[in-house]
């Protein structure tokens, strides 16, 4: 009897395991790339430590309260790519012992190697820092998905806001380098787009120290053009978050005066301390006080990934990647990110559909959509490639 | 000529009855002014502005109606102001950055959220001192209390839950997974049913208290508004009427929900970014703060309509009213 007994109870233990015990373990990588950086031209604009990583730090925190309540833990495993090392490798050593979950703070050069990895496959990659349009479009992968907002986000974001003041004749002075030029690219799109004129373009390629020439230069560069706002085609020197920018140095040097916007001037971006409404003043006290350092834009985009992971995993119990994209892409799937409006992601190209906000380097100026920007669905699809424009395809 | 006298005599004494009924006062907290609105509901109009803090949000009145309490934010205290006198009294100590606040039916306790601190404060309202602090979800915010007493639920705006907490051992019996962003929580007079809002995910969960499983969301559609501006947050239930009111937010409306098929009956056009709402003392009129154009819309219950904007401080929060 007492043999039945106990192969009774083996039995069931073995079947009906304790669920207490059962905590899920949910481990998300965040790779984050290290770049050997050009000197900046302020030397006291020091380079920002764990850039995004301590957004993604925060987004695991966050996830973790709701994941005590329904036994799942989240882990977060960093990352650094040093400069000679590949980053494709890495997230291919990190696949093969089954990690499926990913944030990328990568160049646009580790971007599409990892993109071309047969191992993207049965994973989920967020983008966090990466504008580039042709990522999400016709270069688009089903498994990636875009927190960072796009070029043409940005720029609809600060078209927008400039018809809407009706400053509407604008001179475009664009940097030398390929996100310069796509950022410029976006801007005459958008302008089009809304009915703005571009009355000249013309690219910066000085050189040389001007920090004591650009008094001379830039009113000389200026004169004689005819132009309501000057707009700066300016994403500096570094991937990502810009250091090195030749804007800052054109306001006050025009020949007559002048409104500047782009550049680090008026910037559209996806976060800036500054930011305070909507609970937002909420999210910058957590994070100064868990980082001691102000959050940025690219904190902000792997805080928004790794909670769109949690939420995703919480609300559909699975860690299958499969299900987990699926309820991402969910019509009803969306997140509370401080930004007054609930954020979600486009189904034809991976893109996180979100308000953007217009700042200075110290103050919040507007926030895009601008009112009366309208659109049949979401005002929030003004911003960007929409649907019946996408050339993504998925498969 | 009798009949003309006849409907003058009737009309002013109509007159006279409504200005005896709504011999009541308004209490609103305005959150970028760091003071009080107080307004006469009889004129509907702000009699005195009153200093109490920085950033004025959750206010309620003490069970005996004799104290306005309210929380002050950036002061990461409570501050008791006197109904006659409408001056400071003293401070209740309420943990960092307390938002909402619920008092208990003995008018013993204060159940307070403190959203930065991710913490439920039990405050003793009599002896002045915090009893407790339980551990929540990230940005703690709605709370409600059961007719019993018994459970206090708070949600949590980050965590995206509706904690149930006993109120006895002040330890969590359960938590609910709603949408995104939840903001108030109220249980139905019955104790049966309880009502979150959810800010961002656009719905109201109805949940089942005691079996803790959400019974049924309700959406609301507005034709010509995006579904991102609907935005519920304050919710009041009309128990007489059986009908509940929430606020929407952006949406620039309150809906009336008919509380037995759940479904929305009308949507009432307010001021810009309505969030939270009161019921008035005789049960016929809803005052609600519009935090963007820093006004207050007085509804009549029975026409539906907005009778009266009242231009308040900057970023009005919560209201209360006193008989």
């Amino acid at each position: 009897m007492k043999k039945f007994f106990l192969i009774f109870f083996l039995f069931f233990s073995f079947v009906f395991p304790l669920q207490s015990e059962d905590t899920q373990q949910i481990k998300i990588v965040h790779l984050n790339r290290i770049i050997e950086r050009a000197p900046t031209i302020y030397s006291i604009n020091p380079e920002i430590m764990n850039n995004g990583i301590l957004g993604s730090r925060m987004g695991i925190k966050d996830n973790n309260t709701t994941g005590k309540f329904t036994n799942q833990n989240f882990e977060l495993i960093e990352k650094n790519i040093m400069p000679k090392e590949s980053a494709k490798e890495i997230f291919e050593e990190f696949r093969r012992n089954k990690y499926i979950f990913f944030i990328l703070n990568v160049s646009k050069d580790d971007f599409i190697k990892i993109q071309s990895s047969d191992f993207t496959e049965g994973s989920i990659l967020i983008n966090t820092s990466l504008k580039d349009n042709d990522i999400r479009n016709e270069n688009c992968n089903k498994n990636i998905l875009h927190t960072a907002p796009s070029y043409r986000m940005v720029a609809d974001a600060l078209i927008q806001f400039l018809k809407k003041k009706n400053w509407t004749k604008l001179l475009l002075i664009s940097g030398v380098n390929e996100r310069d030029k796509q950022f410029a690219d976006s801007v005459k799109i958008s302008a089009k787009r809304f009915g703005l004129k571009i009355t000249n373009e013309k690219i910066w390629d000085f050189s040389h120290d001007f920090r004591r020439t650009a008094d001379l230069e830039v009113v000389k560069f200026t004169q004689g053009e005819k132009y309501e706002v000057l707009v700066l085609a300016d994403e500096g020197n570094t991937f990502g978050d810009s250091g090195n920018s030749f804007g800052d140095y054109i306001p006050y040097r025009t020949w007559k005066p002048t409104i500047v916007v782009g550049g680090e001037i008026l910037k559209p971006t996806s976060w800036h301390f500054a930011h305070e409404q909507w609970g937002g003043n909420q999210m910058q006290s957590r994070f100064l006080k868990d980082s001691k350092r102000l959050m940025t834009n690219i904190d902000f985009n792997s805080w928004v990934g790794v909670r769109t992971l949690g939420e995703a995993i919480t609300r559909s119990k699975s860690l299958d990647p499969k299900v987990v994209l699926d309820k991402i892409m969910d019509e009803k799937f969306n997140l509370a990110a401080y930004k007054g409006k609930p954020v979600s992601f486009r189904k034809w190209n991976g893109q996180l559909r979100q308000p953007i906000l217009l700042v200075t380097p110290r103050a919040l100026v507007s926030v895009s959509p601008q009112k009366g920007f309208v659109h049949p669905k979401t005002e929030l699809d003004t911003l960007g490639i929409d649907q019946p424009d996408t050339k993504c395809k998925f498969n | 000529m009798k009949q003309i006298i006849k409907k003058i005599l009737l009309i002013i004494f109509l007159t006279l009855i409504q200005k005896l009924a709504f011999a009541e006062l308004i209490y609103v907290s305005n959150e970028k002014d760091h003071n009080m609105s107080v307004i006469d509901g009889n004129s509907l109009e702000v009699i005195k502005t009153v200093k109490v803090g920085h950033r004025p949000r959750g206010i309620i009145l003490s069970k005996d109606k004799k104290k306005i309490i309210i929380c002050t934010s950036d002061d990461n205290r409570i501050a008791v102001v006197d109904v006659a006198s409408l001056e400071i009294e003293y401070y209740l100590p309420s943990g960092p950055d307390p938002e909402l606040m619920v008092m208990d039916d003995a008018g013993k306790f204060i159940y307070v959220a403190n959203e930065d601190d991710n913490m439920v404060t039990v405050v003793d309202y009599l002896g002045k001192k915090i009893v407790k602090e339980i551990p929540v979800g990230v940005e703690p915010e709605g709370m409600g209390l059961s007719p019993d007493g018994k459970t206090l639920v708070n949600t949590s705006e980050t965590t995206n839950m509706a904690h149930f907490i006993d109120t006895s051992t002040l330890e969590i019996k359960a938590n609910v997974l709603v949408d995104a962003r939840p903001r108030v929580a109220q249980y139905t007079k019955d104790g049966k049913f309880v009502w979150v809002s959810s800010e961002i995910g656009g719905t109201i969960s109805i949940i089942d208290p005691v079996k803790f499983e959400i019974i049924k969301k309700i959406e609301f559609i507005i034709p010509g508004l995006s579904k991102e501006s609907v935005q519920p947050v304050g919710i009041r239930l009309d128990e007489k009427r059986q009908l509940a009111y929430v606020a929407l937010g952006p949406a620039n409306r309150i809906a009336i929900v008919d509380m037995k098929t759940l479904e929305v009956q009308k949507y009432i056009l307010t001021g810009q970014r309505v969030w939270n709402l009161m019921i008035n003392t005789d049960g016929t009129r809803i005052y609600t703060t519009n935090g963007v154009s820093n006004d207050i819309s007085v509804i009549d219950i029975d026409k539906r309509k907005v009778i009266k904007s009242i231009p308040v401080g900057r970023y009005p929060w919560g209201v209360a009213v006193k008989e």
